[in-house]
Parts: structure tokens; sequence; C-alpha cells
């Protein structure tokens, strides 16, 4: 931009700063009052909209990280197979961002800790490193490889270790060390012994107060060798495989990216001639809680659009602003209409003002969301029921490209309403302004 | 005789006040060249800033026509009329209208930013001119009324026009005052070769052009 060009973005500045030392009119000085407490209101909006986004995304976040990191970012989930078979299927999974796989197979079962007992969802697993990994393991009639067998003896004999989640750990009075008692129906007719390795925080309470789960070699080791006959007499060794890929994968971003890795996947297994007996179901890790995450995007919306509607009322106050500033100028107005500014150049004008009050308006609101945010999470006034969420403090997470909407609707917002301004006054007849005194 | 500039041929207009149309125009004629330095005088109410305002553009005629260098100018639109007067006249009113936040020399430099230059070292030259060299960095409020005025005059020539149009610019100003702006307007015209048409009611000041134009009864008298 030329150095003209300059100055008609610095007098537009000029007369929305209204800058002490620049005119002495007190009147002005209101005018410039009116105009900033219009942009103040304006950022405070925009703050609101952006914060809000901000913490149910950071709910979104959160709980899609927690449901991908207990159920898989895809579940490929069948009735009870052999280890065989889901070889077969692992080796149809397509190229792409896998990290990681586990086999696994659950059930439900009675713990009992030091103070007291709770039914709980057991689930073995067995994790591989990819899926290459899984299906070049050779196994023996027990189900173990040689690797297994090695890592895994000596609990056939010893305690089983678990990790159990954090809410249910409160309930029956366990730490990490704490011997417990499990009881599996239909598994083994007798209890076994674990030793608590790990507690999880995994941030929702129904899973935390149900979650608890064991290496699957180990638990077959030690079922085998207390009662192998009603072991083997299961009808496969686990249920179905997860997959779990990079952490970015999480976000609900990726989700449409995701559903298409899943589905590639399925077509994969449906034209092969395994799933012809056994129909897998595949899920995501957003279609696993559809209903929460569906939800959550509603609330998002309604609040958003109240939020935005908000800001709209802000903008409004930024356009009656601006009809006063312009209003209070209406001489110099009059006078550079009448030294050849075209109107045209001074509707440009009037939106860059808008464009001005936009931005400043944007900046601020940037400032003030994260200022927010951080107050938020130092200071005691946002507590949530940790009993319900797990969570020690609000999960706040700006999305780049949300906040970009935001500040494209708070840049676009106010420059339409300034525009409307200026078509009112490139219209009005100047020339009678001329004629008197300031 | 120099060339002609601006020329208007049959000027009509009319205005509608408490149900009656008083004719304030009824088909003036006029010809200001290069070496018109005119003061154009009427009784109050006589139309002579209706006339000056026709003439620079700034309102429409309901007949006749205007020409600036034998171009018809009357039937431009309001966008074509406002880079027409940016481009080749210059305006001087009563009330200076300075923009307050700017000083005497972003003032000066406004109109040359229109047209897409970089006024200052030409602004410098024109208030040091009009005698305001210390003053270049003063806000309005911060100058007399007669240097406010020097500023709106160096303002207006900083495009360089071809005609200068004043209105009752020493309307506010004390005699001494006075006298100095009209030297200045003498100086332009003479050294700036600017033809200057300037609306005044005062007989004394007139006297000083080297024209003198009369409006009665919506007709121009030369003397």
């Amino acid at each position: 931009m030329n150095k003209s060009g300059w100055s008609w973005w610095k007098l537009g500045a000029l007369w929305l700063l209204n800058l002490k030392g620049r005119t002495p009119d007190s009147k002005r000085a209101l005018v410039g009052h009116s105009v900033k407490i219009a942009w103040i209101g304006l950022a405070f909006g925009l703050a609101a909209l952006s914060l809000t986004l901000a913490i149910v995304s950071g709910f979104e976040h959160q709980l899609a990280r927690v449901v991908a990191e207990t159920g898989g970012h895809v579940l490929h989930q069948n009735t009870w197979l052999k280890l065989e078979d889901l070889q077969r299927r692992a080796a149809l999974a397509p190229e792409g961002p896998v990290r990681e796989l586990e086999i696994f197979w659950n059930t439900n079962a009675l713990v009992v800790g030091p103070k007291g007992g709770k039914g709980v969802n057991l689930e073995a697993f067995r994790r591989f490193d990819d899926a290459g990994d899984f299906v070049a393991q050779k196994y023996n009639k027990d189900g173990l490889s040689e690797d297994d067998i090695k890592i895994f003896d000596e609990f056939s004999s010893s305690k089983i270790p678990v990790e159990l989640g954090s809410a249910l750990s409160d309930y029956i009075g366990a730490e990490v060390g704490t011997s417990i008692r499990v009881l599996i129906p239909g598994v083994t007719r007798s209890s076994l012994d674990l030793e608590v390795i790990g507690i999880r925080k995994l941030g929702m309470y129904e899973l935390d107060s149900r979650w608890m789960r064991a290496p699957e070699q180990a638990l077959r080791m030690a079922l085998l060798a207390k009662d192998r006959a009603e072991f083997e007499a299961r009808a496969g060794d686990a249920h179905g495989i997860r997959y779990f890929f990079k952490d970015e994968w999480s976000g609900p971003e990726r989700k449409t990216e995701l559903a298409l890795w899943s589905n590639r996947y399925a077509a994969q297994l449906n034209s092969s001639e395994i799933e012809e007996m056994h129909n897998p179901f595949l899920r995501t890790w957003f279609e696993q809680k559809q209903n929460l995450f569906g939800s959550i995007g509603m609330d998002k919306q309604v609040l958003s659009l109240v939020l935005a509607l908000l800001c709209l009322v802000s903008a409004l106050n930024v356009a009656a602003a601006l009809v006063i500033l312009f209003l209070e100028r209406d001489k110099e107005v009059a006078l550079l209409r009448a030294i050849g500014m075209t109107r045209r150049r001074l509707l440009l004008w009037i939106v860059s003002q808008g464009f001005l009050l936009g931005v400043g308006s944007v900046i601020a609101a940037a400032i003030l969301s994260r200022v927010l945010a951080w107050g938020l999470l130092k200071l005691p006034i946002a507590q949530i029921p940790q009993e319900i969420y797990n969570l020690s403090e609000l999960p706040v997470e700006f999305v780049m490209s949300e906040q970009l909407w935001v500040a494209l609707f708070g840049i676009m917002a106010s420059c339409m309403l300034s525009f409307v301004v200026g078509l009112g006054l490139v219209t009005s007849p100047f020339l009678e302004t001329l004629s008197h005194r300031d | 005789m120099g060339k002609v500039l601006l020329r208007a041929e049959g000027l009509t207009k009319s205005y509608s006040q408490g149900g009656e149309t008083l004719e304030i125009l009824k088909g003036a004629n006029l010809s200001l060249s290069s070496d018109s330095f005119v003061a154009l005088q009427g009784a109050s109410g006589s139309g002579k800033s209706t006339l000056l305002h026709i003439l620079g553009l700034l309102d429409s005629q309901d007949g006749g026509k205007i020409y600036f260098e034998d171009q018809s100018v009357s039937d431009f639109k309001d966008d074509q009329k406002a880079r027409f007067r940016l481009a080749h006249l210059g305006f001087v009113f009563q009330f200076h209208h300075l923009i307050p936040e700017l000083n005497a020399l972003e003032n000066v430099s406004l109109p040359a930013s229109m047209l897409g230059r970089d006024g200052q070292a030409e602004a410098k030259e024109l208030l040091d001119w009009v005698g305001l060299k210390d003053r270049m960095n003063s806000f309005p409020w911060q100058l007399s009324g007669g240097e406010q005025q020097r500023v709106a005059l160096a303002r207006s020539l900083i495009n360089r026009p071809q005609v200068l149009l004043t209105d009752e610019v020493t309307g506010n100003l004390d005699r001494p005052r006075s006298l100095e702006i009209l030297e200045l307007l003498k100086r332009i015209h003479a050294e700036r070769q600017t033809a200057v048409l300037s609306v005044t009611h005062d007989e004394h000041l007139a006297s000083h052009y080297k024209n003198q134009w009369h409006l009665e009864s919506g007709l121009i008298r030369e003397s």
C-alpha cells in the first residue's frame, strides 16, 4: 500500500480511536467512548463464542480420546473367533495410520477388593505393534506363541496383573499392589487372584467404574491351569480386533477420514469368503458412542447459534456507534465529498473502518477468550463434577478451524453492518451541511 | 483574453418553498477564463451560493449546460462529478471544515491522497506559501480563524486546480484577516494561473477583484 492509502487508514483509525490530543472536543470524546464500548461489546461476544466452542471441543476431544483409547479407533467385533480367523481378518486391514492393534474378549465378572465387591466388565487383551506383527505369529494348541510362553509362564501359578478404572479402584478400595479376587461366571467355577498393577482415569464415570483389564495370555495360562476343560469349551479365542491410530485421529475433524478407512476395511472383509459365515460389525470411535457425540455436536451447534446471535447484536451496536460517529463528523464527510471523494470510495472507506473494528474485536476476543480460559483452568470458578467426568480441569481446546470461523464471522458482521451504515451515508445529501458552522 | 475554462449556458434553478416556487436562476450565462479573477455579488438570497455550487458540480441545475474546456460536464454521473471536482476544481467555503484530528499538513495533503498521490512535499510548500511554515504540525483547533482559512486555501490548491471557487471565505474574519486572504487569492490567481470566482457580499473586497459580476433576478450582470 502506498503512503496515500495509509493516510485513509490512519484517518479512519483516528476517528475510531478518538485519541486524546488529536481533538479537544468533549462531545467527540463521548462519541469515541460509544465506539469503544460497542467495540468491547463485540469483542466480549466473540470471546464468549470462541471460549464456548473451545470448551465444547475440549470435551469432545477428551471424550473422543478416551473412547478411542479404550475402544479402539476402529472396533471390529465378531462372535467368538479362533486366533487364525482373526489373523486372516487383520491381514485384510488397509494400509494406513494404524499405530497398534489388539485382540480382545470380554465378559462380566465380579471383583472383590479390601472395601467390597462390584460387578465389572473384565476385558482380556493382547496388544501388537501392528497388523503384520499379529499376522506373523504362530500359536500352539493352547493359543500361545513361543514368546507368550516365555513372558507369561509365571502367571499360571501366580497372581495375574490387572489394571482398574479409577472409580472402580476407589469403590473396592484397591491401590497399585493390592491383591484382589475375581469370579468369572461361565469361564471358571473358582475365583482367580489378581494384583493391581495400574489405575487409569478414563474421564468417563460409566467406564471408570466398571473397567478392568488384564493381559489375555496371563489370564489364559491361569485359566488353563485352573480348569482346562471349562476354558477349552469356549467357542473361540477372542471377540474381535481393535485398531489404534495416532492420537490426532481422535478428533471430530478426522472422523470422516476414519470412516473411509473403516469402509475400505469393511469392503475388503465383505469381498472375502471368510466373512460369509461371520458378519462382523465395524465401528469407529465416533460410532461407538454416537449418541453421546451426536448430543455434544447438537449442543455445540445450538450454543454457537445463540452466541452468534449475541455477537450479531453486538455488531449492531457497532453499526449504531458508527452512525453516531459519522453523524458527529457530518461536516467533514460533506467536505470530503465536496472536494471529490466518490460515493464508492466513501463507502469503501466506511467499510474499511468496520473492517478495522472487526479485526480489532477479533484480536481482543482472541486474547480475552484465552485469558478467560486460563482463569477457568486456574481459578476455582468453574468446578466440574469430578465423579461424573473424572476430569481435574475443564478440557479447553481451541480448534484452529473453529476459531477462524469465529474470526471471519466477527469481521464479516462488522463489515456488512458498516456497509449498511455507509449506504445510508453516501446516499444522503451533503451540500446543506457545508453551509453550517461547526 | 485567456483560454475559456468554465462556461455556463442558460442555467435555471428553482426551489419550492411554502407551496411557492422560487426561481433562483432564470437562464444565467457566464464564462470563466484562465485570467478571470471575479467577485460574484448579489443580494442576500439571490442565489450566489447556489450558482457557485452548480458551477462546482456540487448541486444540479434544472436546465442549461455547463462546459469545462468545451466538454459538457453537467450530465456527468455523481462519481464522475466527484472525480472532476477533485482533479480540476478547488473549493473554499465560509466555514473551513478542516478535519480536527489531522494537523495542518495532513489536512492539506488529504485531497492529493484521494488522487493516489503522496502530497506531503507539495503540502509543505503550499503551507509555506500561505505563510504557515511554522504551523504545519498544529491541529486546526490550535490555529486562529485566519490561519484555518489559509490552511483551507492551501488544501484547495494541492491538486493544482484550474478554477478556484470560494464562498464567503472572509465572512467570519475581521478586516485585516480578510485582506490577507484577499492578497492570497490575488497571488493564487497571478502566480498559479488559476481562475478565481469568489462569492462575497463585501463591496470593499469585491472592488479589489478584476471583474465584478452581479446576480440579479436570476441573471448575471457584469460590471
